[in-house]
């Protein structure tokens, strides 16, 4: 007989540290499921697929990283090397580390850099410290802050992903305004649903705040994480939220449940301060250091420069876990009072000094809101203007496009309204685009006076811009490029916008001719002769000849014509209103004109009171330009259209223009495509792919179209491409075939 | 308790079933089989032998007292004194002397009378110092002499019966309970009045048919002796936290302090016996229980009888190697062979097949199972992380001393650490370290 006698007890919980980390991983392994399959269905396949690679050249970094320091630390005492190999891998828990870490990087994240991350969270997060169990800092946190130092520029998102070229929805968001400060947003186009839901691109892991928090509770019911931490780091953040929100005068569920979904924090909650390892050991130090973290994570956010803030203060608080133990020493059941004291203390303290913080960098916000809203009213300079998101890449200042262009207020600076001015985040630029913005918070306030497609400048001109630095300040930084014209300005002060704006309106005037012109897309001439003429003295016959050039939905770019009458009065009196006359056609799209008759002709500004004949035969000619152009009109609506950020049903007009002696389509003009918002960023930078699924197409083909060829498709615009499909095809319903 | 404290409890797979509804088995001692009684006392003094080798005794006749306290000791059996032998004394960890007696086959038993007056006009002085000969010692596992809880000047409001034997696979109380309610109920009662206690409590766990329901008709004749159950948690049959649980009271080292004295249910079945019946513990009914043994089971054994017989009674081992523990699996120590005697302080014996969570072993996680579930509200975790460093005042600040080795902060962890183990090294280490600070 044998007789085994190990040390007391002989009984043991069936519950191992092995089963309690494979549910960990179930949890995440949710998580990252949820995200691929977001990614595949909305974002589109590229991201879907990232999704998933990263995740496994995370676990093939790491899993390579412990076989090779377990290779180093072998010894042939130890026994078989397979088996050590195999239960260093396994207890070690690099793998849960490598989820984590994974689920913390965007999908776009170069692959070699998650591998290099991967590596330095598992060597230099972990083995360093002697791994498993002896770590000090959260692995996946360490590397999650060497990637960010390291390769930060690698993370910016790619064209397309996000509405804000080169900007997570989090960095958009939190430069916008105060920051963290006000928790509007619009700014970000994302809805507070959209946000707890995940339904934006940003890192694998952390989007779906409603699932990470529906997981921890699972985890915690389960016992494999510990519900203290996160419950004091969540209400720490949830308590200094709403005083901040009291002090900032905002809607205060809004602000709590923004601060929660944003940036990371639940699954910092739930994955990353719940690891036992890195945290303290006691209930009591648990709870405690769920508070610093909270108090550190809120003065990161609002004080801080980074704009997520989670991670650092989860490193933080990590590092002051063994004081923290030291302090909970002794028996847990005393000292009830005084524990609950810091833990209260910490907490006032949190509230104090963030909202304090916050209130004050409010503060500041509003004033210079309010002081850019003087100004503007002041200098009566017209309506503002709301228009579509300037692309950054027409702005060259590396300042505004590192802090991004968020907001602005535009408005017009000459009475042509052919110069806009822009504020935003500070700078002053005057182009002639397309621009969304409300104005933000005023660090600095830079000046730009950029002009699109360099143009020529006259001497004059040339004069007039160096003057213009006189005109402001002296002191001034210039920047002129050859490429675009572009002067800069930094003032230091939002209150001189005053006289800069002055010198600007002054500056339109020199540049009124400079304006860019859209895309030639189709130039017809036309012609119409008159037999007899009245307004010909000697009643000859008379040729009119136009010629028309349109821009790819047909709308008038140019009018220019010939002779449209022989002299004398006539001439005179034409001349002086053909500008009147001009304009009147520029506001015209095709179809209308070939729509107007000369009897609608005669209670318009397209005729001059006096030359009835000569206005009757322009638009004879602009008639005989169009011949050979049919036009079709015709609608779609779509009932739920989810890229409408209410869901409401959606119609858009399309008028379709179909060449008849090809039976092929010239163009498409679209009204209503989108909402606005980020479909219809998306909807104006493609146009011409979305067109081109038309353009020099046979109506037959068209008519024949099931689904949006791939010419025309646009990811992130499905509906709005469908509906353009159907209302073509509505339009061309009544089209026969000749 | 609040949430930054231990919950302090945890229920744990009792594997009751076993043997809760078997009949128990009664050992049969042979002619010229023998008994054994250890000649040196648990805390290792010897004890003063009364009989020489050739005396004939009979069951119940004092044969030894203790030295260190007074605690005299009886012959489980009759039968002649026959020379001593040395045999492995599991209680002091090496082999000590025996003294032997082999059996007559006969069953003479001597007459004792612990309590000279009849049961009701006892003065309490008379009942303390009769359950003093009788040499009570306590029977839930401790093995404390009895009569020195009742020597206390400390006001006493309650005794506590304890019956909730929250070791698993023991069941030894259950069935005594079950069997003997007027035993343990009378038993209670004299207790009281040598406690000088106005009230007594007896206390079950929930869920142990049909005690609830004898017990309340037993207790119908002693309306200031209650019936309490008490929720299946271990380690409920712990002093501090049955006393809690019960009185929500607290104490720091004795129950005393609080007005409670705690009895285990069989010892005051053994105070009735003897100072009634005028019965010594001679015999015990223990539980053998486990996956290692055939036929798990109670028995009703002479105290004495090597521990080899026993199991044989119950159908022997089930394989060449199983784990002995001489108690239940959380507090038992394991003894590494067979062939020590049953002494009247143990109650059961576990017999396990051999255990595999060495295979489950990792690094500590820091989760803090531990720290949570402890019942005297200490950290194990910080425990053993000050005794690695030697850190000696660490240790202090932790009041280490306080550990009673119930074994919850191994059962709980994870990553199977020998963490009790860890705990009773530090308490050892910090007593040493005490002793050096003393002698200076």
């Amino acid at each position: 007989m044998n007789f085994i006698a190990n040390t007391a007890p002989n009984y043991r919980t069936k519950r191992t540290t092995t089963k309690i980390m494979l549910i960990l991983m179930a949890g995440l392994f949710l998580l990252w499921v949820a995200s691929i399959l977001f990614n595949f269905l909305q974002i589109n396949a590229t991201q879907g697929l990232n999704a998933i690679l990263v995740v496994f050249v995370a676990q093939i970094a790491t899993a390579v990283t412990d076989i090779g320091i377990l290779s180093i630390r072998y010894r042939k005492k130890i026994g078989s090397y397979a088996d050590y190999i195999y239960n260093g891998w396994l207890k070690n828990y690099s793998y849960v580390t490598a989820m984590i870490l994974a689920l913390c990087l965007p999908t776009w994240t170069p692959l070699y850099v998650v591998a290099v991350g991967a590596i330095f969270a598992t060597a230099i997060g972990k083995y360093v410290f002697g791994g498993f169990g002896h770590n000090i800092f959260n692995p996946a946190a360490i590397g999650r802050i060497f990637i960010a130092l390291t390769f930060g520029g690698t993370l910016i998102p790619p064209n397309g992903i996000t509405a804000t070229a080169g900007q997570t929805i989090t960095t958009v968001f939190a430069n916008s305004g105060p920051k963290w400060g006000l928790a509007d947003l619009s700014v970000t186009g994302l809805s507070l649903s959209d946000a707890w839901l995940g339904l934006y691109p940003g890192a694998i892991g952390e989007t779906f705040t409603l699932l990470i928090l529906a997981i921890g509770v699972a985890l915690a019911v389960l016992k494999v994480i510990n519900w203290r931490t996160p419950a004091f780091y969540l209400g720490t953040v949830v308590v200094t939220a709403f005083f901040i929100a009291v002090f900032t005068q905002q809607n205060i569920l809004n602000y709590i449940l923004v601060h929660l979904s944003l940036g990371g924090l639940m699954f910092g909650a739930v994955f990353m301060l719940t690891d036992p390892v890195t945290g303290p050991t006691s209930p009591y130090g648990k709870a405690l250091a769920g508070v610093i973290a909270g108090l550190l994570t809120m003065l990161i956010r609002i004080q801080g420069s980074y704009p997520e803030g989670v991670v650092f203060a989860i490193v933080l608080t990590n590092m002051v876990s063994p004081m923290i133990d030291n302090f909970a020493t002794g028996l847990t059941n005393k000292n009830q009072w005084k524990k609950w004291s810091w833990i209260g203390g910490t907490l006032v303290v949190s509230v104090a000094l963030n909202s304090g913080l916050a209130g004050s960098h409010y503060q500041v916000y509003a004033a210079e809101q309010q002081n850019i809203a003087n100004t503007l009213s002041a200098l009566n300079l017209g309506a503002t203007h709301e228009y579509q998101m300037l692309d950054a890449t027409a702005i060259e200042d590396e300042a505004a496009l590192a802090s991004g262009l968020q907001t602005a207020t535009v408005f017009n600076l000459s009475d042509e309204e052919t110069i806009y001015g822009i504020v935003y985040d500070g700078s002053l630029a005057l182009y002639d685009g397309t621009i969304d913005f409300k104005v933000g918070m005023v660090d600095k306030l830079y000046v730009g006076f950029v002009l699109e497609k360099a143009q020529n400048l006259n001497s004059e001109q040339k004069t007039y811009l160096t003057d213009l630095e006189t005109l402001i300040n002296p002191a001034l930084e210039l920047k002129v490029t050859s490429d675009v014209t572009d002067l800069r300005a930094k003032l230091s002060a939002p209150t001189e916008v005053n006289n800069l704006l002055n010198a600007f309106v002054q500056a339109g005037t020199h540049f009124a001719n400079l304006v860019p012109q859209a895309e030639v897309f189709a130039t017809y001439t036309g012609s119409y002769t008159s037999e007899y003429d009245p307004e010909y003295s000697s009643g000859q016959t008379t040729t009119t000849t136009v010629t028309v050039e349109v821009d790819q939905m047909l709308h008038l770019i140019d009018l220019q014509v010939d002779q449209p009458t022989s002299g004398g009065n006539f001439e005179t009196n034409w001349l002086n209103n053909w500008s009147t006359v001009k304009n009147y056609y520029l506001g015209l799209t095709v179809g209308e004109i070939i729509a107007l008759t000369v009897t609608d002709l005669a209670l318009t500004d397209g005729a001059v009171s006096g030359l009835t004949i000569t206005s009757n035969r322009l638009l004879l000619a602009l008639h005989d330009a169009f011949n050979g152009i049919a036009v079709y009109s015709g609608s779609a609506t779509s009932e739920y259209d989810p890229e409408y950020s209410s869901g409401q049903s959606t119609t858009t007009d399309v008028t379709v223009y179909v060449d008849t002696d090809t039976d092929t389509i010239i163009t498409l003009d679209i009204v209503n495509p989108t909402s606005g918002g980020n479909f219809a960023k998306t909807f104006e930078t493609n146009i011409v792919t979305i067109l081109s699924a038309y353009q020099g197409v046979a109506v037959a083909d068209v008519q024949a179209y099931t689904s949006i060829p791939t010419a025309g498709a646009v990811s992130g615009i499905t509906y709005t491409v469908e509906r353009i499909l159907l209302a073509v095809q509505n339009a061309l319903a009544a089209y026969s075939g000749i | 308790m609040g949430i930054f404290s231990s919950k302090g409890h945890i229920h744990l797979q009792g594997h009751k079933e076993e043997t809760k509804h078997k009949e128990a088995l009664v050992y049969q001692v042979n002619a010229q089989e023998k008994v054994y009684l250890p000649l040196v006392s648990p805390r290792g003094t010897p004890n003063t032998v009364l009989v020489s080798v050739g005396a004939k005794v009979k069951k119940g006749e004092k044969v030894m007292v203790r030295t260190d306290f007074y605690v005299p000791i009886f012959a489980p059996i009759s039968g002649r004194v026959v020379a001593n032998e040395k045999r492995y004394n599991s209680v002091i960890g090496r082999p000590t002397d025996h003294l032997v007696i082999e059996s007559d086959g006969l069953q003479l038993e001597a007459e004792n009378k612990f309590l000279s007056a009849a049961n009701l006009q006892a003065t309490r002085a008379d009942i303390i110092s009769a359950i003093k000969e009788a040499g009570i010692v306590g029977l839930g596992g401790a093995g404390f002499p009895t009569f020195i809880k009742y020597e206390t000047d400390k006001p006493i409001e309650y005794v506590l019966i304890n019956g909730v034997e929250c070791e698993p696979y023991l069941t030894t109380d259950y069935q005594f309970m079950r069997d003997y309610v007027d035993k343990v109920v009378q038993g209670a009662a004299l207790l009281l009045r040598a406690a000088a206690a106005n009230k007594g409590v007896i206390a079950i766990k929930v869920h142990k048919e049909p005690l609830p329901e004898l017990y309340q008709a037993a207790l119908v004749n002693y309306p200031q002796i209650k019936l309490v159950e008490v929720p299946d948690l271990y380690p409920m049959g712990w002093e501090k936290t049955l006393i809690k649980q019960v009185f929500k009271r607290e104490y720091e080292n004795l129950p005393a302090e609080c007005g409670v004295i705690v009895n285990n249910a069989q010892t005051a079945a053994a105070v009735y016996d003897a100072l009634v019946n005028g019965n010594p513990i001679t015999d015990k009914l223990i539980t053998v229980a486990g996956d290692g043994v055939n036929n798990p089971s109670n028995v009703n054994v002479p105290v004495g009888i090597p521990l080899a017989n026993i199991v044989a009674t119950c159908g022997g081992y089930v394989g060449e190697e199983v784990t002995l523990i001489c108690g239940g699996p959380m507090t038992g120590k394991p003894i590494a062979n067979d062939s020590f005697v049953l002494q009247s302080a143990m109650g059961g014996f576990t017999i396990l097949k051999p255990l595999k969570h060495a295979a489950q072993f990792a690094e500590c996680l820091r989760c803090g199972e531990c720290t949570l579930h402890c019942p005297a509200n200490l950290q194990p975790v910080e425990i053993k992380r000050a005794l690695d460093r030697k850190d000696y005042d660490a240790l202090e600040k932790l009041n280490t001393m306080k550990c009673v080795e119930c074994g919850l902060c191994s059962f709980v962890c994870p990553s199977k650490i020998e963490i009790s183990d860890a705990v009773k090294r530090a308490k050892t280490m910090l007593r040493f370290q005490q002793g050096l600070k003393a002698k200076k």
